[in-house]
This record gives structure tokens, sequence and C-alpha cells, in this order.
């Protein structure tokens, strides 16, 4: 059991505590972890911290929200709406040169979604043009592959399918990824990860019917590592369709669960809250954003 | 947790099968944690664990003795399959016979320090990260993990949204483990860095 870096018990490790992997599945993980020391030691981590919590008092104490009309209002509380307000404005004055950039992020070079980089602008039309014209939302969409980080080593065998398609993914093939991904069925291990990765292809393809239709097997999926990027992927395709109402659904969803995307989701709404305030406030002459 | 290889397996059925008593005393350290975790997890009892414990290596021990274990290589999923067998006849309420071991006496001691001051250490670690979670995600998993709450059912406790409580217990989780593992691997670095000193 050399070639496993204790993934599989991450991943299945609480589902096997909760009782929520099928019979055989269970059987199957709890054969490897058996013989396998780094699984057997995250296992009994786990173990070990059920035990510890056990003896702990319930601290289940509810996540309550402070009615945001109490008085006296506490110090932080100003500060906080004080950094709101500069959040706002200094997203404000960054969107608005962006008011004037035709580029659409598709055909900018390829970046992680933690990592992305605005793309290289081109020179700004007259400013005149700048305050005549609404900006559509597919300006705001953000079409760059996420990374994929190759797992290093696990437990089990990824499916060659799988495989070969990750690494056309990894080339930014995208259309060498979609064919080998799509040929992995549906109750394989990975599938959804391969939907996800799909997904983002052919969003990057500019096909968001199909993409919209990949990301949503994800985000719909409970207990899926990947929801909150599908989600935000699917914020990206509405954008990118033109539909920022659908979009913000979409971010909104990504801010609730709290993950390593809410801080940008939440940016990306004011973007498009205050693209759509910009846009309603010029002259009726200009076409719908649509 | 000790790595064993295959021929490792097939030694240690070997030496048990020829009378050999610190390869019995080896197995017990080898698998004796192990075969606890599992029964721990199944029967969600510590007490009735303890008991269904010495039983697995009682009975793998005689097992071996008699040669019954065909395949030396397979040692892992013969003794995990005892354990199965035990927990199946406990959990079908069937008494469990005395096993067919000559004398009680002839066991080895399956009382092992070693696991015990290990047990202890691995505790101290968990506490240590446990603390370091944030304290709705050390909400979340304390009743997922201690209570048996499904995440619909903490949401409604915690005021949250059920997709939040998922994404927060799994995040939780991880951090668990790795903070664990981390801190482990410290500790074992300062250990042979402390042995090759003196």
């Amino acid at each position: 059991m050399k070639t496993c870096d204790g993934t599989p018990a991450k991943e299945q490790g609480l589902q096997y505590v909760e009782g929520t992997l099928q019979e055989f599945d269970a059987d199957r993980f709890e054969e490897h972890f058996f013989n396998c020391p780094f699984c057997m030691k995250n296992m009994r981590t786990l173990q070990i911290a059920a035990e510890e919590f056990s003896q702990m008092p319930v601290v289940a104490i509810p996540a309550k929200r402070r009615n945001p009309h109490a008085w006296p209002v506490p110090v932080w509380s100003l500060g906080a709406v004080a950094a709101v307000l500069l959040i706002g404005y200094i997203s404000y004055l960054n969107f608005k040169p962006r008011l004037s950039q035709p580029t659409v992020a598709r055909n900018q070079t390829t970046q992680p979604i933690h990592a992305t980089v605005p793309p290289p602008t081109e020179a700004a039309p007259p400013s005149s043009h700048v305050t005549a014209s609404p900006v559509r939302p597919s300006q705001l969409a953000d079409l760059t592959l996420p990374a994929y980080l190759i797992p290093t080593l696990r437990g089990e065998k990824l499916d060659a399918r799988f495989v070969a398609g990750m690494r056309e993914y990894a080339r930014r093939n995208c259309d060498g990824a979609i064919k080998a991904l799509s040929q992995l069925p549906a109750e394989d291990a990975e599938a959804r990860t391969a939907a996800f990765y799909a997904g983002a292809c052919q969003m990057h393809r500019g096909d968001y019917a199909s993409a919209s239709m990949l990301l949503h097997k994800v985000a719909d999926a409970e207990n899926s590592p990947r929801q909150e990027a599908a989600l935000y992927l699917l914020a990206q395709v509405s954008l990118a369709e033109n539909d920022p109402a659908a979009a913000h659904a979409y971010l909104e969803r990504t801010i609730q669960l709290q993950g390593d995307l809410e801080e940008r989701a939440r940016a990306e709404d004011l973007r498009i809250t205050a693209m759509q305030k910009d846009n309603s406030a010029l002259p009726d002459k200009n076409p719908d954003t649509k | 947790m000790e790595v064993e290889t295959v021929e490792e397996s097939e030694r240690l059925v070997l030496a048990i099968t020829s009378g050999d008593r610190e390869a019995e005393q080896r197995l017990v350290s080898l698998y004796l944690p192990k075969v606890k975790v599992v029964l721990k997890f199944r029967t969600k009892n510590a007490e009735i664990a303890a008991d269904l414990l010495q039983d697995v290596m009682v009975e793998a021990i005689c097992a071996l003795r008699n040669g019954q274990l065909r395949e030396p290589a397979k040692l892992p999923a013969f003794i995990l399959g005892i354990a199965r067998n035990l927990l199946n006849n406990h959990f079908r309420g069937i008494a469990r016979q005395p096993v067919s071991l000559e004398s009680p006496d002839e066991v080895p001691d399956l009382t092992d320090a070693t696991e015990a001051i290990a047990e202890r250490q691995e505790h101290d670690l968990v506490r240590r990260a446990i603390s370091a979670l944030n304290p709705t995600d050390q909400s979340i998993l304390q009743l997922t993990l201690a209570e048996g709450l499904k995440p619909g059912v903490i949401a409604e406790r915690l005021r949250l949204n059920p997709d939040v409580v998922r994404q927060r217990k799994l995040r939780a989780t991880r951090k668990l483990v790795e903070f664990v593992s981390r801190l482990s691997q410290k500790k074992l670095a300062a250990h042979i860095k402390e042995r090759v000193v003196s």
C-alpha cells in the first residue's frame, strides 16, 4: 500500500464514519484503510476526534445574526461599514475603466481560478465613448480555465480515460479533454470531477448550454468538493450569456457556501450591481444590455 | 502506524505457525490498533469494541497457530475477516463461543503499553487540532461525529444553510486531519533529531 497518500480517507472517511457510504463501498473502503497506514492514521484521527468531541460540552450555539438595527452599534461595526464603503468605492473606480475595454476574458491566457489576473487591456477609446455605451455583462465574465492539480498518488487507480482527459486539459486542449472526459461512465468515482472540467472547457470554448448542463451536475450534487467552483463558473456562464440576474443568483449561492471563492464572488457581485446601476443611468437611446 | 510488507506478513505467519511466541506479540502490536479502529467505528461503543478486540486477536492467533491461513500474504484480509465475523455474530445476538485456544494464559499480552502511550499522544494532538478550528466548525464536527446528526438537522440547530454545513464539515474534517498529520510529522522529526543528538 505504498501508492496512497491518505486521500481516500480524506474523501470517504467522513461518509464511512457517518454511515452514509453504501455497504459495498464501506466494506471496500474498510479493506483499504485497514491495510493502508496513511488512511488508517487519518481514520484514527477522526475516531479520536469523535471521542474528544463526545467528552466536550455541546457547543451548538446558533450562529445568530445580530440585528443590524440594534443600538448601541458597536464601534467595530462602524469600522466595518466604513470598510465596505471604501471597498465599494475602490471597486467602482476599478470597474469604471473596464467600460472602455472591449476585451472579453475568453481571449486571455488561461489562469487558475485562484490566480486570475485581469487581461491586458487595449488602448482605451475616447472618454466620450465610455460614458455613452452601456457595458455588457459578458464583458465581466471570467472564462478562464480553472487550474487542475493532478492528485499525487491515490489508493484507487484512475480510469485511463479520465487521466487522458485531464492530461489534455492540463495542455489547455479543450477539444481533446472534452472528448476523453465525456467517455467516462457516470458511475465512475471521478465522474463529477470530469463533468466539472469538461464544463469548464465548454465554457472556455463558448458552448454555454453544454457548459451549464455539465456544471449543474456538480453544483447540484451534495457533498461535492467542487460545488463552490461549479457555482462560480455557472455565474460566469450566465454573465457570458448576458444574464446578470442569473449570475447574481449563482454568485449568491457561491457566497453562501462561505468557501475559498466567497470574497471573489462578493466582489464580482458588487461589480454586476454597479454595472447595472451605471447602465440604467445611461440615456434611453442606448440599447438594452441584452 | 507501522507499514507492513507482504514479506513481513509471510514471515510473521510462518513464525507463529512454528510456535514463535515473540511473533505473536509482534502480530498483536501490529494489528491490535487497526482492529480496534474498525471495531470502534462499527460498534460505536468502546466497551463492546474492547471485548470484541480481545476475541478477534485470540481467534486470529489460534487460527494462525493451527496453520489455518493458507496464503500468508493475505494476513491483513484474514484478520479483518475474523473481526467482521465476530461483529456480525455480535449484531445477530449470537452468544460468543469460547475460542479454540488451549488456555487463555498462552495468549500474548493484549494490553499494548506502547499503543496506550501513542493513543494518549494522539489525543493531545487532536485536542490541539480541534482548538485550532473556528467555533462554528467545531460545533458542526461535534454534532456530526459525536452526536451523529445529519447536515439538515445541524443546519437547523446552527441556523445555517444545509449546503454551508456540508461544505464546512468537509473542510473542517480535512483541516483537522491535515493539522494532526503535520503536528505528528513535526513531532517525529524532533524525536529523530533528539535521538541523533543523544
